[in-house]
């Protein structure tokens, strides 16, 4: 079998490369420089939003990478791009309540250690990755966050999690919006790049355009994303990010859960950003 | 300003070697193109580095290996390509042999896989294959001879031409 087994790879090996469709190596190498400005920018990014944070006052939401996790380790996949101000709007008041939103238990019957981070109502274009601009440019009104997190196991880096519900003055409105969202998320690996407009490279992509509510007589429509970042080539490790961002009458929420390590599996439909989307939609008014 | 002469024929000349070392590891070509590619990116990327390396294709081998064991990926992959283009298009003009040995390869883990890879295709020792993959020999050599004993075991069901008797293959190991 040896002999066979060398001479049977070798074909097989030397068909696929010879019909593989490879892009010339000047595509390639632009692909290289983006994920070195990725790593640059972002990591500048990550700083300055820090500096302009604590200036404010408000130490939570941080523009790239999302959430305000504690040690998240900064690493870049797309630099901070609202076209506005950092908004905040008025405190929740007769439209959203903090018993809308979700819980540490609820994160916990997917993963463990969970805890609850802050409470708050900052609206700065950079809940979730990939978010162009504020919930109030969308024409929301309202909007609560709730931040969560974990430390890292074995002396990983912590990971976070969080939720945003805004709230809009029509359900057409909250509809647009999360079609808004929707187009963001899809395209996440054009605007990861931040620098020439072109497309790069973004692990995972869609997972389900089409989370309902668990009650069907709720009227609700999401979908959820999967996506993996590399901070560092020369390990194996890296940050997976399982987003939903759906809408429910006048209510629009974001759920994100992160993990950190070599792999994310889940089935599908337990992907934490479908879970925890329809938890959300449970607890909105419809 | 990075020289990308050294770059470009490192590209040119070992890119579709490497695209037959992942498409045996994952049997799909579409997906072992990806991979390649991403992998001689990140190369690019450190390029500084890598071209220091006394053997840059190691570099990519492994990268491309960890890209590739991401199932996570492969799955979200897959999904994204079925709902866009249905199944993916696999290496024209397939033998009933090739079309075996892939089978086969898949039956053994990935571990013992890209042992049996490295060994039968890239041609590394036991020992360069320790090196490369951070496991002891031992390991490696158990992987190599319980690889084979697998695909034999398959091979040997559908009696293709690489179907030898399992004795023989563990007599090898």
């Amino acid at each position: 079998m040896p002999n066979n087994l060398d001479a049977g790879l070798g074909r097989i090996a030397e068909r696929a490369g010879g019909t593989a469709k490879l892009r010339p190596v000047a595509q390639i190498r632009v692909r290289g420089d983006r994920r070195r400005i990725r790593h640059r920018v972002g990591t500048v990014a990550l700083s300055a939003g820090a500096v302009g944070l604590t200036a404010a006052g408000v130490a939570t939401v941080v523009g790239n990478g999302g959430l305000g996790g504690g040690d998240r380790t900064p690493f870049a996949t797309s630099p901070p791009t609202p076209t506005t101000s950092p908004t905040f709007l008025p405190p929740a008041s007769a439209h959203i309540s903090e018993d809308m939103l979700l819980t540490t238990d609820q994160l916990n019957r997917i993963g463990s250690r969970w805890q609850a981070g802050l409470t708050h109502n900052a609206d700065d274009g950079g809940f979730m990755r990939c978010q162009r601009d504020t919930l109030a440019s969308l024409g929301a009104t309202e909007v609560l966050v709730q931040t969560f997190t974990r430390p890292g196991a074995g002396g990983s880096p912590a990971t976070d999690a969080g939720q945003l519900i805004a709230y809009f003055p029509t359900k057409a409105a909250a509809t647009e919006a999360n079609g808004t969202m929707f187009r963001w998320l899809e395209n996440c690996a054009q605007y990861a790049t931040g620098t020439g407009g072109e497309p790069a490279w973004v692990g995972g992509g869609l997972v389900s355009d089409t989370v309902q509510p668990r009650d069907a007589e709720r009227s609700a429509a999401g979908a959820a994303w999967q996506l993996r970042f590399d901070d560092n080539v020369d390990d194996q490790d890296a940050w997976f990010d399982s987003i939903g961002v759906g809408a429910v009458g006048q209510y629009l929420t974001i759920v994100t859960y992160g993990d950190w390590g070599q792999d994310a599996n889940y089935e599908p439909d337990q992907m934490p950003g479908v879970v925890l989307l329809q938890d959300a939609f449970a607890q909105l008014p419809s | 300003m990075r020289e990308t002469g050294d770059f470009d024929a490192f590209y040119t000349h070992t890119a579709r070697r490497m695209v037959g070392y992942v498409y045996t590891l994952i049997g799909d070509l579409a997906e072992a193109e990806d991979i390649v590619q991403e992998a001689y990116a990140r190369a690019w990327q450190h390029w500084p580095k890598v071209s220091r390396y006394e053997n840059p294709q190691a570099w990519v081998r492994t990268v491309s290996y960890r890209i590739a064991v991401s199932s996570w990926r492969r799955a979200i992959s897959r999904q994204r390509a079925y709902r866009r283009h249905g199944p993916p298009p696999d290496v024209p003009g397939l033998d009933t042999d090739h079309v075996a040995l892939v089978a086969a390869l898949r039956q053994a883990n990935p571990q013992q896989r890209r042992v049996v890879v490295l060994h039968h295709l890239v041609g590394l020792t036991v020992e360069e294959i320790s090196h490369e993959t951070g496991a002891p020999t031992g390991t490696i050599k158990a992987r190599l001879a319980r690889g084979r004993a697998v695909m034999a075991r398959h091979l040997n069901e559908d009696n293709g031409e690489f179907g030898p008797h399992v004795e023989e293959v563990t007599r090898h190991a």
